[in-house]
């Protein structure tokens, strides 16, 4: 049990979703996202990194298709989350 | 003997080993491609980090690949130092600011494994993007990002440089 728990833990997805908009004139979607990947320091001083990742797919009557997936800055340690609704 | 050691190990932990630190401050979409503002400081081990600086990415947009190139906003990114010498006096030529792409630093590595994914955590809710998207405001945020091409640089610095 505490073994089954264990491996799900350390498997949990690490790559968090920041904000998604669309592309303006383009039938696309964009969605931020960071995922850890790594740490410096140790104890109170432990800064974890991530890489920022931009994500655009097309979409076509709500459905994505052709999702690219690109890798912005790495050594992330810090981001804003926007919030707020698009026009489109 | 004891003491020149001492001393170099505190050079070679002081000036040898660091890297660099970022963090996301601003995301600007245009319909050519997005504007990413971040802070970026050097981090040294004893000597913790720097104020470092404010910068901007220029990423276009591939229409057909959907594929993200970056380029540094070199000219921003003196309007955004803290350093009074860095400071340019006279505005730069009213260039357009989408700078053609030319480097693609880092986005090499991980962009074509996870390309075509879907199945990640956080794009799985592929569906659901029409109804949900959010981020919005973008059209507003725009002038923000070209404003420091003939601004005071006194402006944007302390909005860009968040101290981490």
């Amino acid at each position: 049990m505490a073994l089954s728990i264990g491996v799900l833990c350390a498997c949990s997805p690490k790559k968090m979703m920041l904000n998604e908009t669309f592309v303006p004139n383009a039938e696309k979607t964009a969605r931020s996202s960071i995922k850890t990947s790594g740490s410096v320091g140790s104890g109170d001083n432990k800064t974890v990194l991530n890489d920022y990742f931009i994500q655009i797919c097309d979409v076509n009557n709500g459905i994505a298709s052709n999702c690219k997936t690109n890798l912005i800055l790495t050594n992330v340690t810090d981001y804003q989350v926007q919030t707020g609704w698009s026009l489109k | 003997m004891k003491r020149l050691i001492l001393v170099l190990g505190l050079v070679a932990m002081g000036t040898g080993c660091s890297m660099k630190i970022r963090n996301v401050t601003a995301e600007t979409w245009t319909d050519q491609g997005v504007y990413v503002g971040y802070w970026e400081g050097t981090c040294k081990a004893f000597l913790g980090c720097d104020r470092g600086a404010g910068m901007v990415n220029w990423c276009k947009l591939n229409d057909s690949t959907n594929e993200l190139v970056c380029s540094e906003q070199t000219a921003i990114t003196p309007l955004l130092s803290r350093k009074p010498g860095a400071a340019p006096a006279p505005a730069p030529a009213p260039a357009p600011a989408p700078a053609p792409a030319v480097t693609k630093p880092e986005a090499e590595g991980d962009a074509g494994a996870e390309g075509a994914e879907g199945a990640e955590g956080a794009e799985g809710a592929e569906g659901s993007e029409g109804a949900e998207g959010e981020a919005g405001a973008e059209g507003e945020e725009t002038p923000e990002v070209t404003k420091p091409e003939g601004e005071p640089e006194e402006a944007p610095a302390d909005e860009a440089e968040p101290t981490p």
